[in-house]
């Protein structure tokens, strides 16, 4: 059983989200950094797009009936384990009924959190997430994030030997990344973050004048930022298309509102939109973004399609690296 | 992708790839690529100009091409009004094996009259006709209704209305806003009217409301600012069988309120 003592702001079981249903109209939703999401699940020897939870800006207790593995990745936060200050560990061996708490997000905005135990969730569309404006998903299919109290069946757990303790030690495993890996991690948490993203969709209806600006200003986050959308502030960037015909909106498509300030389309977004689009932020600045919290800066940096998929496909490599190295399964 | 250049009126750039006059595909994310239908041909000016619905027809005879070949990569589609986006799985297949299936498998386009007939078999073995019955004109506290408006606007009875909007096997344009809400056209030309100046904090659920030349069915409470001529019992539920699709038809049938609580009862049930 694991409990969730206190929820925070909002906390939802997330996965890498719905897949075929966007058809009749419903978001694709899914963990909003991907690239935490995975990586907490890899820590933890899961496949890496199984249920973990999905903290917004911190402040959550726990405790699970068993011991097991957790990887706490994402937002930073301030982690102890029945009152134990937790320093820099990623992913430790919980012991028993172990009372673990998450201070508020001192850095970031997402935290995920993955267990080496799988937990009786329902699922909608092939997925465990929950969209509240659409009223779907969730616990009680009502699209409503965790409460206070919520409990959770344990139907699977994996196997904590002597090898895994040991591996584990005392204060969590020493977990040494690649250095892109590595890299990346810190880049998710500078305050001006530069996110990599491709001029398609209505780019041509832009002036090379805006699409200059577009490119060589920095924007600010709004307060308005959630799991549909992020709003910007800065320069205003104008389209010459005014009555555009709605169009299937992707993720990470950045859309251009008569206010001419951008607006980074997310998971939980609308499957269409009206807004003339000027491009797309790749899976890497959408990553990069989840992370960002309002009035940090951010600057768009033109690349290709190709070049987006190098890079990820190097770091899917390495997420498959670092679960293959973690001495602990679910399914052993 | 260097034979791919030779395509005949083939131009890389902008990420696009003509299909035919009148379609390109548009590579969107890292993930995903769009087939749009624009209304003018590219290669001549004479040509003539196409008209949203036979954009849209268009744009269904893509999906219906691509679906009969079931490919395994695709994992998500949207379709709406005069594009149609693709959504594969980046591990299993690359954007250039992608474009190329799409520039045989829908090479067929370019030839439009001579295999219509044959595309518009397999588009109607698709789709599915969705009956909606529908208590027009219903109007209490919790289910505003905008008939009087309706009739004062178009100078139509309130029978009229109700004729002329079940005269039409609509076909669905696009569906979005929210799950299961499908835009559904055309609405007769003497129906058509602007949206409400003042849009509802909440329409009902099965309200069947209209606006421009279209008409919608809102499948869940939500905020909203189409002119509602009645209300429907009909749930399109999460179960696949009664969700919208795009290549979907609905009919509207008139129903009396009895009728209509008597539904609305054995729904809840």
């Amino acid at each position: 059983m694991l409990t969730i003592i206190k929820s925070g702001l909002t906390t939802q079981w997330t996965d890498s989200g719905r897949k075929g249903r966007q058809l009749s109209g419903y978001s694709q939703s899914g963990a909003i950094d991907w690239f935490s999401f995975q990586l907490a699940n890899a820590l933890c020897g899961n496949a890496l797009h199984s249920p973990a939870l999905e903290v917004m800006a911190g402040n959550i207790e726990f405790s699970v009936s068993i011991a097991c593995a957790v990887a706490i990745t994402g937002a930073h936060t301030d982690i102890s384990i029945n009152k134990q200050n937790i320093k820099n560990g990623k992913v430790f061996l919980l012991k028993k009924n172990d009372h673990v708490k998450l201070g508020p997000a001192t850095k970031g905005l997402f935290t995920y959190i993955a267990f080496s135990a799988a937990f009786e969730l329902p699922v909608f569309a092939n997925s465990v997430c929950a969209v509240k404006r659409e009223k779907t998903g969730g616990m009680q299919g009502d699209g409503k994030p965790i409460i206070d109290g919520e409990e959770f069946v344990l139907i699977n757990a994996a196997q904590i030997d002597d090898k895994a303790t040991r591996y584990f030690g005392k204060g969590g495993a020493q977990t040494s990344f690649t250095p892109l890996i590595t890299a990346f991690i810190a880049s998710q948490f500078y305050t001006h973050k530069k996110l990599p993203f491709s001029f398609c969709y209505q780019q041509s209806a832009f002036s090379k004048v805006d699409k200059q600006r577009f490119i060589a200003h920095e924007f600010e986050i709004t307060q308005y930022i959630d799991k549909m959308g992020v709003r910007l502030a800065g320069p205003s960037i104008h389209c010459e298309l005014t009555n555009l015909i709605s169009q299937p909106m992707v993720n990470g498509a950045i859309q251009i509102p008569g206010s001419g300030l951008p607006i980074i389309m997310r998971n939980d977004r609308q499957t269409i939109g009206g807004y003339p689009v000027i491009g797309t932020v790749n899976s890497q600045g959408l990553a990069l973004l989840a992370q960002a919290t309002s009035s940090q800066k951010i600057t768009f940096v033109a690349t290709d399609f190709d070049t987006a998929n190098i890079w990820r496909q190097l770091i899917d490599l390495q997420l498959k690296q670092v679960l293959n190295t973690t001495k602990l399964r679910l399914y052993a | 992708m260097f034979e791919l250049e030779k395509v005949q009126g083939y131009q890389y750039m902008h990420n696009a790839v003509p299909l035919d006059e009148y379609s390109h595909v548009e590579r969107v994310s890292e993930v995903s690529i769009i087939i749009r239908v624009n209304e003018k041909s590219r290669t001549c000016a004479k040509r003539p100009a196409l008209s949203l619905q036979a954009r849209n027809a268009r744009v269904k005879r893509c999906l219906a091409l691509i679906k009969a070949k079931s490919p395994m990569w695709l994992i998500d589609h949207v379709v709406s009004y005069d594009s149609l986006l693709l959504v594969y799985e980046a591990q299993d297949i690359r954007y250039d094996i992608v474009l190329r299936f799409l520039l045989s498998t829908l090479a067929e386009l370019k030839e439009p009259e001579k295999k219509k007939s044959h595309a518009k078999k397999t588009e109607k073995e698709i789709g599915h006709v969705h009956q909606i019955d529908v208590c027009y004109g219903l109007n209490n506290e919790s289910q505003p209704s905008d008939m009087s408006a309706v009739e004062e606007y178009t100078n139509l009875t309130s029978r009229d209305i109700v004729n002329l909007h079940q005269s039409i096997e609509y076909q669905v344009f696009a569906i979005g806003f929210m799950p299961n809400f499908a835009y559904l056209g055309e609405l007769s030309p003497h129906l058509r009217m602007p949206r409400l100046a003042h849009p509802r904090q909440a329409v009902s659920a099965g309200a069947v409301a209209i606006a421009g030349q279209q008409t919608a069915v809102y499948p869940s409470i939500s905020p909203g600012g189409w002119h509602i001529i009645g209300y429907t019992a009909f749930s399109f539920s999460d179960d696949a069988t009664v969700a919208m699709g795009p290549e979907d038809k609905v009919i509207f049938k008139a129903i009396d309120q009895h009728e209509y609580e008597r539904q609305l009862k054995q729904a809840e049930k």
